[in-house]
């Protein structure tokens, strides 16, 4: 049987890099192959042997970019060793969401039995409700059966590509950072994205979906609702008063002594919220880690401010002036509103007690 | 500015044998600086040791307390601040000094779990101050309370409110310097209301006045100074011209010129108070010159002094001679004693020229 002819062959061929899709390849060489796949006009060579490669990653080279509403040429050449029937399949993640399994994102399938090579023809139509943006694909060719998105298979080909698509609408893509006061991520801080239709007047927004941030303090939102339709808010939910430590308690204490205040230790070391800072907040501190105590003055938020990088910069006067401007700052905002769609915002969080 | 190194009065003296320790009134707690600290010798290995004391009588719970205070910088090298761990468990304590401009902060704070904790009275701290390597000795400045720290109390509710800083001197004295000259006429014969100077020198050569006691009826003068011996030079004067009248009479005069005779032989000592004119040994003119002074009722010989000192040791070998040791024991009409350092007590003699028979000056 040639399925067990050349095993030695095929182990060798497992020579590609791994799009971020997930994984996909033929397990055996020697008697089909796909030569060659144009798509949009830009061509792309696969296989000129019969030793593999079974995946083939062309995401660095785009596919021109596609216009929604168009139609767009898929061409390619296949060649087998006897008479076996050969299935096609291309998929598009027109929403950007990683998965291209949803509907609509199979756009090419058709299967053939020849012997030799041969060429095809195809074209698909972009459809008009898809999203703007960069977006990637996948064209499987697979020997005998209907290729499936991920996993291993006999024979055949898998080959990735990506391309940016115009003209369509644009998802509500959202990401950033949460730090502390010292400008080091803060872990499992709740995130949230809010959302409202542009013809709403007023605020009314609605809970979409929340993230929380991972340990480089990072979160992101990606969304399949059209910035043209939506407004959207990000919201910091404040963490709640938690314990300092002796570290912060020392850092706080050194600032004490020492006299060298920033701006934003008005927030985080005044934790009884008198304005000033004095051997009863380090007490306060203590008796709070002892469970003396259990919260601090019952106007004493746990998160004083919060503030956003925007321009100009609402964060970068709190972390290097020294003077008190709490009165201009207040508590600052948990709320960012007005965004561009898929801009980054790093959020600062002033806890009080905390140093971070 | 306190100046606490020169003279140390006899005020200062009480004030620092009862010390200055406790609240002035009851409005708020207070840090505390007593009014003298004893200042280390200069070739001492011990630090100067500073006591900042805490009391409160206002009724109010106290947590923690911060403040700052001034020290000596050309004196002192960095000081080591200790909790003394009297006021309370050992607490979260922090401090900071300033060795440029000699300022110190300390934050000290309640860190257990109890709710009742109150910082308890008494000496908080410790501040030991070593001397500086290029420190041999002059004015002190004192401790002082400074606002580089404003001084805050922390109360139960986790306010702070203004503690209170009793500066009753934070003065430095030197180490104690005591010392019992006894003036003696003889072994047996005290000599009274002699007045007697204490000085001390830096170089030897410059001597200052430290204080003057007159004796008592037993011939003793007591000083109780603040002197840093190690560094001082120390001695005791008695100023010439005394007026020893007293000792003098035609019964003297009559027993020199026996001896002049030689019907009396001279002892040791009389080889100086038969010898009123200082001249010659014993004659008939030193038998005359005192007849003729008590004759004439005068106070004072024309050109010898009343009163010559001695050591104890010239003392004693004029007391066991036989023979006149003027010529190498001449005596001191103006008596500046060996240095006394390192000494407590000490024997000096007088001799009244005139007084053959040792009647003394009392």
């Amino acid at each position: 049987m040639k399925k067990l002819t050349f095993i030695l062959v095929l182990i060798s061929g497992f020579i590609n890099a791994q799009s971020p899709l997930c994984s996909s390849t033929s397990t055996n060489f020697g008697y089909e192959r796909l030569n060659s796949i144009n798509i949009n006009g830009q061509n792309y060579i696969v296989n000129t042997g019969w030793n593999g490669p079974g995946y083939v990653d062309y995401t660095g080279t785009p596919v021109p970019t596609i216009t929604a509403g168009d139609i767009i040429t898929l061409n390619f050449q296949a060649q087998t060793q006897g008479n076996y029937k050969q299935y096609f399949k291309l998929w598009i993640d027109f929403n950007g969401n990683g998965n291209l399994n949803d509907v609509g994102e199979l756009v090419h399938t058709s299967n053939s039995q020849w012997s030799g090579t041969r060429n095809f023809n195809h074209t698909f139509t972009v459809p008009e409700t898809v999203f703007n943006g960069e977006v990637y694909m996948r064209f499987i060719m697979v020997y005998s059966s209907s290729p499936t998105l991920c996993g291993n298979y006999s024979y055949g080909n898998t080959v990735d590509f990506k391309t940016t698509i115009t003209g369509a609408t644009d998802p509500i893509n959202h990401s950033g950072y949460v730090y502390g006061a010292e400008e080091e991520p803060l872990e499992g801080v709740t995130v949230q994205l809010k959302t409202q239709n542009k013809n709403q007047v007023g605020f009314s927004y609605n809970l979409h979906s929340e993230a929380v941030t991972d340990t480089n303090g990072a979160y992101s939102f990606s969304t399949n609702l059209d910035y043209n339709n939506y407004d959207y808010t990000i919201d910091v939910v404040p963490p709640a008063l938690s314990t300092p430590t002796l570290s912060d308690v020392n850092y706080f204490t050194n600032k004490l002594i020492s006299g060298v205040y920033n701006s934003k230790d008005y927030w985080r070391m005044d934790v009884n919220n008198d304005g000033k800072f004095s051997v009863a907040d380090l007490y306060f501190m203590l008796a709070y880690m002892n469970g003396v105590v259990t919260q601090y003055t019952s106007n004493t938020p746990s998160t004083k401010v919060f503030h956003y990088q925007q321009t100009p910069f609402d964060w970068d006067p709190l972390d290097t002036d020294t003077d008190d401007k709490s009165e201009n700052f207040g508590y600052g905002s948990y709320s960012l509103f007005d965004r561009s769609n898929g801009d980054s915002t790093i959020f600062y969080l002033i806890r009080t007690g905390h140093r971070n | 500015m306190k100046k606490t190194i020169t003279l140390i009065t006899a005020l200062l003296i009480t004030v620092f044998t009862y010390g200055q320790t406790t609240s002035p009134d009851a409005t708020k707690p207070y840090v505390i600086l007593d009014s003298t600290y004893n200042l280390e010798s200069v070739n001492s290995s011990n630090n100067t040791v500073v006591d900042i004391y805490y009391d409160n009588t206002s009724g109010n719970t106290v947590k923690g307390i911060q403040f700052s205070f001034s020290y000596d910088k050309d004196v002192f090298d960095t000081p080591i601040i200790t909790y003394n761990n009297t006021s309370g468990p050992v607490g979260y304590m922090s401090t900071d000094v300033d060795a440029t401009n000699g300022i110190v902060k300390v934050v000290w704070a309640y860190d257990g779990a109890s709710t009742t904790f109150d910082l308890i009275a008494g000496n908080m701290f410790d501040i030991e101050l070593p001397f500086k390597s290029s420190y041999s000795n002059g004015t002190v400045d004192g401790i002082d309370f400074t606002n580089d720290l404003t001084a805050y109390y922390a109360q139960t509710d986790g306010t702070d409110a203004i503690l209170g800083t009793s500066d009753n001197g934070g003065n430095f004295i030197e180490p104690a310097f005591d010392y019992v000259a006894t003036i003696l006429n003889s072994a047996t014969n005290p000599a009274e209301s002699i007045p007697v100077i204490l000085q001390k020198s830096a170089d030897g050569s410059t001597w200052v006045d430290v204080a003057t006691d007159t004796t008592a009826a037993d011939g003793t003068a007591t000083f109780s100074e603040n002197i840093d011996q190690d560094y001082w030079q120390v001695r005791l004067k008695i100023a010439s011209g005394l007026d020893a009248s007293t000792a003098l009479s035609a019964a003297d005069a009559n027993m020199i010129a026996q001896i002049a005779a030689g019907v009396q032989t001279s002892t040791g000592i009389q080889f100086y108070t038969g010898n009123t004119n200082q001249a010659n040994g014993i004659t008939v003119s030193d038998s005359y010159m005192l007849f003729a002074r008590l004759a004439q009722g005068l106070s004072a010989y024309t050109n010898n002094p009343d009163v010559l000192f001695f050591t104890e040791a010239q003392y004693n070998t004029i007391n066991a001679a036989t023979s006149d040791q003027s010529g190498t024991i001449s005596g001191q009409e103006e008596f500046l004693s060996p240095q006394i350092n390192g000494t407590t007590a000490g024997n000096f003699y007088l001799l009244v020229l005139g007084d053959a028979n040792g009647t003394g000056l009392n």
